[in-house]
């Protein structure tokens, strides 16, 4: 079953005198448990697909399918739930909240999502905790971290709600070669083990061909 | 906001401002009209002063009623529990007992029913009586301290002192009273004299008001249309000889009173200073809020990948304009608090916030501490909250996440 | 700062309603202290005054009066004579609506003929004064006279009208002085018009409309005030030695003894009470704008550390980059006032000041008013911004570029 299925997918950005194409016609199909990467020179509309996969964005036209629902008709909340329960986000610059200690950081997701225990929010940061090394850290603030601790912390907070897809855009972009490669072995892990699908935007050819599977972009369009 | 402390000092700070100018604004107002004792059934009264009589030739007068008048009007209404005839206000007058020392009073001349429309603490002694009344005897009621001063620490009951230049005996001691409470305060208490009580103009005017207690559960409107009836049977026997009474909607309701009565020949009209009151709170909410606004609005703009990062992950519009407000509102109820605490100190011990008849008066902590006023603190800083808050909340919230994530 | 429009469009929002609401409590304050004109020629200082009181024939403890010889002005010399043998009492006097400080409007009109068949009139407050009063608050005339001088044409039953702080324009009392004045247009009420003296006023805020000094009647009773001038500095000394035995003689007592600086604040007490309340509003609002700008400017300060950063960089000294925060704030306040003035000036367009408000009101008030309100405004700007401009200058240019 494909868990991702973006159909004539444009983006088109307008200000009053230009209009920048994004993204043309673009179709992809990932079925769930696949680890995908997607190459390309800067600007060819990598992140803004990203974007749009995540829910995030909105296409111009086209149709988007998350587990087999058609996202395109959601509207603004429906969205924010969907993204909550099934999605999770890990950015390049990790975009921690700098008032919040690495455990609030982590939990916040499960702020916005309705029915879960008191017990069952702190029971589920302790697992992510525990599984990606970080508890001595709990009571960090993210200004306290080394890069490579924050991405984990990241990756931390997109596990916690348990999600189908996790979406990294360029999550090693700002890491060195050593922690970097700690974050690639991270993923495969989780993609592996809980059959998470993957979708990662990268620079890194390396590192991309250790995924399943490259699509290959340029100016909008998959050439691959 | 931990990390500005001089931005939550500055917002803490302008709210209190804020919330203290609104409180002092809303004591002045509530204590106007809030019940306490001996006025403690404010929400009952209503108060019957002044009549406007002309002559066919123009002239005329208006002013105070003579017992004569105030009878016609106000005795025997239906619907009312008590009725009190009084001089229209306290005199000031000279009394000396057998203490060293002549001091001035202010000396309330009333009727029993008095004793009945407000609720004075008798301490000592007794109440006059109608019979005392009728008869002009010459005694009085004293407050607790005016019977200090007049006879020292010595039992009060029996004793007589010089009341306006005529030997006067005290007949009981009542519990101070506030003059924030204009109907019922005084310091000495005497029968009226209902007999020669000066009159003049034809014997329609004289010194006399009425305040009248409404029976609990009966409409005021209902009493005052009764005394309105009077009025127009009270025309039709004027016109005979050849005087016209003008209505001007007595008695007053203890709001109509608090407003302030325009004379005795005019029809109390607020809406000006109503307006001007409503302005003035507006202005004192509006500026600190706009300030409040921007200063939100600046925090939230650093704060804008924080939200984008919420937003992608499942908050929705809505809950991030609940957050904001929320946050806010505590840091707003913060200096509220400040601002109260600021308003009551001022009120208690700042000669001039309130006013009887020119001269300042200091109100009791028990009257600022009511529900009216801290409802109104907490409605203040609601409002404050809400206005200043709102706009930088819903410009969050409509951002497009992924902007906001890609903010610098 | 163009990415701060809306920030600043609020920012001069509060601008023009602070700065409108500041204009008319400052064009108050400056009518009032154009107002301000204490009673000269007279002085108040060590006086202190007090009613003078009969008791009414029905109370228990009036005294009837043995022989037609003996009446009330009889127990009132008794009173005086007692007063002035107190040791700290150098003189005391009685007077009818003789006293500043208090609100008695009785009046009449007075005519005057200066020339041939020229008449002139005056509506004038009637102050009568014994000379013992003229002693006791030292009344001088306003071209030298002497407070004995003055006293003597009061025994002569002179009258003595003060120049008014603004009248119809016609009138020149200078012209009176040495004719005949008539009481009321009535030619058989004759007074002569003795020295000009200065006014004497309700309150030091009321632009006297017209006022005489004449001397007192002599029926029993026609008197109302007593004033009495204690030794230099002898007031306390002279309040604590009065026994209430002091203050009564017969049927005639004194009530509401007090000093004239008592008297004076009292009267002044709802222009204080006003005074204060402006005062305390206008510094809210002053307050407001301070903070208001002390904590957008804070903001946007660390907003523009970068940007700050390359400028140094790049060569701008400290006192530049101060100068162009402080700009930012001034340019916000022309803004404002350029609105502001707007405001002003259609309200002064379509209302006559001196007519709506019943009082004569020159013109330059108003503006007085908006340049305290402008000046109150800039001054609140510069402080709220002096010190979010102070830290930016100290910006170390390489830390900050660097943290980037």
């Amino acid at each position: 079953m494909n868990i991702i299925e973006l159909r004539g997918i444009s983006k088109v950005y307008r200000t009053k005198e230009i209009e920048t194409t994004a993204l043309e016609n673009v179709n992809i199909s990932i079925e769930k448990g696949e680890f995908v990467s997607i190459m390309g020179p800067s600007g060819c509309g990598k992140s803004t697909l990203l974007n749009i996969m995540g829910l995030l964005d909105k296409p111009e036209s086209g149709e988007i399918r998350l587990l087999g629902t058609d996202c395109s008709t959601l509207g603004d909340n429906a969205l924010s739930r969907f993204r909550n329960e099934h999605i999770g986000f890990v950015f390049q610059s990790f975009h921690l909240i700098p008032s919040l200690d690495v455990e609030s950081n982590i939990e916040m997701p499960l702020d916005y999502r309705a029915g879960i225990s008191a017990s069952e929010r702190t029971k589920r940061v302790t697992d992510v905790l525990e599984r990606l090394d970080i508890s001595h850290r709990r009571r960090h603030k993210p200004g306290q971290l080394s890069g490579g601790q924050c991405q984990r912390v990241a990756i931390a907070r997109a596990l916690v709600g348990r999600p189908s897809i996790i979406l990294a855009d360029e999550p090693t972009g700002n890491l060195d070669s050593r922690m970097g490669a700690e974050v690639m072995e991270l993923l495969h892990t989780l993609n592996r083990e809980d059959g998470i699908t993957i979708v990662m935007v990268t620079h890194n050819e390396e590192q991309a061909r250790q995924t399943d599977r490259i699509i290959r972009f340029f100016d909008g369009r998959i050439v691959s | 906001m931990r990390t500005q402390p001089l931005i939550a000092w500055v917002t803490v700070i302008g709210t209190a401002l804020s919330i203290f100018l609104i409180m002092t604004v809303v004591m002045i107002e509530s204590v106007g009209v809030m019940s306490f004792s001996p006025e403690s059934n404010r929400d009952r009264m209503l108060y019957g002063m002044y009549v406007h009589i002309n002559k066919p030739n123009g002239s005329g007068g208006s002013g105070s009623m003579s017992y004569k008048c105030a009878e016609r009007l106000y005795a025997n209404l239906k619907g009312v529990e008590a009725i009190s005839f009084q001089s229209d206000g306290a005199e000031h007058l000279d009394i000396h007992g057998t203490t060293d020392e002549t001091f001035t009073a202010s000396v309330r001349s009333c009727d029993q029913g008095f004793w009945e429309v407000f609720d004075h603490k008798l301490l000592e002694g007794r109440l006059f009586s109608k019979e005392e009344v009728e008869a002009g005897s010459k005694l009085a009621v004293v407050s607790s301290s005016t019977a200090r001063r007049l006879f020292g620490p010595e039992n009060a009951i029996g004793r007589h002192f010089m009341l306006d230049h005529n030997d006067t005996e005290v007949i009981g001691v009542v519990e101070d009273s506030s003059p924030l409470a204009e109907w019922a305060y005084g310091e000495v208490f005497r029968p009226i004299d209902v007999i020669s009580s000066s009159e003049w103009g034809g014997g329609y005017f004289g010194n006399i008001a009425a305040a009248i207690l409404v029976e609990e559960g009966t409409d005021l409107e209902s009493v005052r249309n009764q005394v309105k009836n009077r009025y127009a049977e009270f025309a039709s026997e004027l016109k005979a000889e050849g005087r016209d009474i003008i209505y001007h909607g007595a008695p007053f309701t203890q709001q109509v009173y608090a407003d302030g009565i325009p004379g005795s020949n005019n029809t109390p009209d607020n809406s000006a200073d109503r307006a001007i009151n409503v302005a003035v709170l507006v202005i004192l909410l509006l500026v600190p809020a706009i300030n409040l606004s921007s200063m939100l609005h600046s925090r939230l703009r650093r704060r804008i990948n924080d939200l984008g990062v919420r937003r992608a992950f499942g908050c929705t519009r809505g809950r991030i304009v609940r957050d904001i407000i929320g946050e806010n509102f505590i840091v707003t109820l913060a200096g509220g608090l400040i601002g109260l605490g600021a308003g009551v100190l001022f009120a208690l011990f700042y000669d001039g916030v309130f006013t009887v008849g020119g001269e300042s008066v200091r109100p009791s902590l028990s009257m600022l501490l009511n529900f009216r006023i801290i409802f109104s603190a907490f409605a203040a800083c609601f409002i404050l909250n809400i206005i200043s808050a709102a706009i930088p909340a819903w410009q969050a919230a409509r951002m497009n996440p992924v902007n906001a994530i890609n903010a610098k | 700062m163009r990415n701060e429009w809306r920030s600043n469009i609020w920012m001069c929002i509060e601008l023009v309603v602070t700065g409108l609401i500041l204009w008319v409590v400052f064009s108050i304050f400056a009518f009032l202290s154009y107002l301000h004109k204490p009673s000269d020629c007279y002085d108040f200082n060590d006086v202190y005054a007090g009613d003078l009181r009969i008791i009414p024939k029905t109370a228990s403890s009036y005294t009837e009066y043995p022989d037609s010889l003996h009446n009330e002005n009889t127990d009132v010399e008794m009173l005086l004579t007692k007063l002035r043998n107190n040791q700290y009492v150098e003189c005391a006097g009685i007077g009818l609506n003789a006293l500043p400080y208090t609100f008695n409007y009785s009046g009449n009109d007075f005519s005057v003929n200066v020339g041939d068949s020229v008449q002139t009139y005056h509506s004038a407050n009637v102050r009568r004064i014994s000379p013992e009063m003229v002693r006791v608050l030292r009344v001088r005339g306003i071209h030298g006279e002497t407070t004995e001088e003055i006293a003597g044409m009061i025994a002569d039953n002179k009258l003595l009208p003060a120049q008014p702080d603004y009248s119809d324009g016609s009138l020149d009392l200078e012209l009176w002085r040495g004719r005949d004045a008539w009481w009321s247009y009535d030619s058989t009420r004759v007074a002569h018009v003795g020295a000009i003296v200065g006014p004497l006023r309700r309150t030091d805020y009321e632009p006297l409309r017209g006022m005489v000094l004449t001397g007192m009647d002599n029926t029993p009773g026609w008197w109302d005030n007593i004033a009495i001038r204690v030794r230099p500095g002898k007031g306390r000394a002279f309040s604590e030695s009065i026994k209430p035995s002091d203050l009564q003689f017969g049927n005639v007592y004194i009530s509401n003894l007090e000093s004239m600086d008592n008297r004076r604040e009292r009267a002044h007490e709802s222009i204080t009470r006003l005074i204060g309340t402006l005062t305390m509003g206008a510094s809210f609002l002053m307050a407001a704008v301070f903070l208001g700008f002390l904590g957008s400017f804070w903001f946007r300060t660390q907003q523009r550390v970068p940007e700050l950063a390359l400028r140094r960089a790049n060569g701008a000294t400290r006192s530049q980059l101060f100068r162009r925060m402080l700009s930012e704030g001034i340019i916000l306040l022309i803004s404002g006032v350029i609105v502001i003035l707007f405001f002003i000036v259609m309200f002064l367009c379509k209302v006559n000041l001196s007519e709506t408000f019943h009082a004569p009101i020159p013109s330059w008030i108003p503006w007085a008013g908006f340049a305290c309100s402008i000046s109150a405004l800039a001054l609140m700007i510069i402080g709220g911004i002096w010190m979010p401009a102070s830290k930016a200058m100290k910006i170390n240019p390489a830390e900050a570029l660097k943290e980037e």
